[in-house]
């Protein structure tokens, strides 16, 4: 068990260290409030602000979680923090090729894994909306109410000479960054933990029963999807791996794994509030379920 | 008390990059990972040890009493896990260079016969991608045993390897299905070594009722063909039970890519 642990935590860590270091720069670098007021009004604005950041800087779950906690206290408005959030490790083209190789170059589980997770995002987006104090105007600058994981550095008046200055803003940027990670990474420890024992010690037989039952697989595949905590990188490969589940069912666990499993759902509890960590749970669910069941309807109709 | 959780955090994140430089290093890295990882561990572990030296010399942020104590208990877990799945004293040492480590042979020649080396996942995979391609080779492959009730009905067993394919968590049973004429079942959970050829089944037969294997919890059977065992030769646990074969390996041409325990 300890060996599962530990193999999760060195698949994900690299990955949480860099959301913890892009959330600690944009904090510290970025003039949130310029981009902010480039943010367009319009929901559907919003949403493509969400997915095209998705595509364009790919990052795993763990490391999207820290980013997007950030970009919401810097007044990114939640439709398109949240979507970007969500989607954006399973949208980005490295993703999307390890689906295309895994699967032999099936682009309906391409498509229809980037659909799913891309609605699912939008949709949470949009419903965690009224979770937050308000979706406040893309202009403002710090905004919305959230669990304060950073406190700033009190060291007092300290004068140093331009360098010593570059010298001093770098270690604090890495600082903080090691601060961000260690406050997820303690989710990310406590998720492995958790995943290694379900490993363990779920009935694997009875699961493997369950998951050839063609009614069956679409739920049991979502449910070890959330189990497993298998990163969005691989989890293409380890879904084609089920040979003997319907597509449809290998479609629920890819789209579902990148956006809920144990580790996201301490990090989302503890990076936002409560309703809305209930309802980063409860909507990626609710979406992939219908979409993948709407999935093998046309897969029936067509097939 | 602030200051001494601060700079044990610190250290913790220090002590994990410093512990992965050390696993990409070795050949124990095997045991967690896919080695196609070790570079994305090795920078990942060069930024920890950066930003936990900055964390020591600066710490950020408050302290977490809980935070501190999934991170020692993640220690203990990596000294648990030690070098994991890997037999022998030597698990921790260095890994060969590349020009000291010796091309293996891809073929084992017995009777007079030559067969391919291949592993049982790679074997699944391929049959998967075209089962009736494999069926002008002899190929000679080493699994472990499992046997169910629904393959002893059938007077079969199957023949199966922890298959890695990111890392140990992901990793699942592959293989064939082995019958062979006034050959013994084997164990279950013995290791052997089979000589024999890939045939196509006729009719596809879902193996439900495997379970796992000491390697793996989850295993999968290849239900569109099965192994012709010519001989079966029982072996010890190899020093290395996992291969690395993604869902792409079957479509490319059967050769050896991880050394001699590759088959």
């Amino acid at each position: 068990m300890s060996r599962i642990a530990v193999s999760i935590v060195l698949e994900a860590a690299p990955f949480l260290l860099l959301g913890s270091l892009l959330s600690a720069a944009v904090d510290r670098y970025v003039d949130m409030g310029r981009i902010a007021s480039r943010i367009p009004q319009g929901a559907i604005g919003r949403i493509m602000v969400g997915l095209l950041g998705g595509m364009l800087m790919p990052i795993c779950e763990c490391g999207s979680v820290p980013l997007a906690r950030r970009l919401l206290e810097k007044g990114v408005p939640p439709l398109s923090a949240v979507t970007y959030m969500l989607a954006a490790p399973v949208i980005n083209p490295v993703v999307v090729l390890s689906t295309y190789v895994a699967f032999s170059g099936n682009l309906q589980m391409v498509a229809g894994r980037v659909l799913a997770v891309a609605g699912s995002a939008a949709l949470t987006g949009w419903l965690c909306r009224g979770c937050l104090r308000a979706d406040r105007p893309a202009d403002s600058n710090r905004s919305v109410s959230l669990p304060d994981l950073n406190h700033p550095h009190a060291h007092g008046a300290e004068h140093f000479s331009a360098g010593g200055r570059t010298c001093r803003m770098v270690l604090d940027l890495l600082s903080s960054g090691a601060s961000e990670f260690l406050e997820m990474g303690k989710y990310l420890v406590l998720g492995a933990l958790a995943s290694a024992a379900f490993k363990v010690f779920l009935p694997w037989q009875l699961v493997q029963t369950l998951a050839g039952n063609a009614s069956l697989s679409i739920v049991v595949l979502m449910i070890l999807a959330v189990l497993l905590c298998v990163c969005s990188e691989a989890d293409a490969f380890v879904a084609a791996s089920f040979v003997y589940v319907p597509p449809a069912a290998q479609l629920g666990f890819m789209a579902l794994g990148a956006m809920v499993d144990l580790k996201l759902m301490g990090m989302y509890f503890s990076a936002f509030p409560k309703k809305m960590a209930w309802m980063l749970v409860i909507v990626p669910v609710a979406c992939v379920f219908g979409f993948t069941f709407f999935f093998r309807m046309v897969g029936q109709i067509g097939g | 008390m602030k200051r001494t959780l601060l700079a044990l955090d610190g250290a913790f994140v220090l002590g994990l990059g410093l512990y992965m430089l050390l696993l990409t290093q070795t050949e124990v890295y095997t045991a967690f990972m896919n080695p196609k990882f070790r570079p994305l561990t090795a920078a990942a572990a060069v930024g920890f040890c950066i930003v936990g030296s900055a964390f020591l010399v600066r710490p950020a942020g408050g302290t977490d009493i809980l935070r501190t104590l999934c991170f020692a208990i993640l220690g203990m877990l990596a000294l648990h896990a030690g070098s994991g799945t890997l037999k022998g004293s030597a698990g921790f040492a260095v890994k060969p260079p590349p020009e000291v480590r010796a091309v293996p042979d891809p073929y084992v020649v017995r009777n007079g016969d030559r067969y391919l080396k291949s592993n049982p996942a790679r074997l699944f995979l391929s049959a998967q991608a075209d089962p009736a391609a494999l069926s002008d080779q002899r190929y000679v492959t080493r699994g472990v045993v499992k046997r169910s009730a629904q393959l002893d009905r059938l007077g079969k067993f199957a023949l199966l390897r922890g298959n890695m394919v990111c890392c140990l968590a992901d990793a699942i049973a592959m293989g064939m299905i082995v019958a062979g004429e006034g050959i013994p079942a084997p164990r279950d959970g013995d290791w052997i070594v089979v000589f024999g050829r890939v045939q196509p089944l006729p009719e596809g037969v879902p193996i439900t009722d495997l379970g796992g294997t000491a390697e793996a919890p989850f295993s999968m059977v290849q239900d569109r063909a099965f192994l012709a065992a010519e001989a079966i030769e029982k072996m010890e646990r190899p020093r290395f039970p996992y291969v690395f074969e993604l869902p792409s390996s079957g479509k490319g041409p059967l050769r050896l890519t991880g050394g001699d325990d590759d088959f």
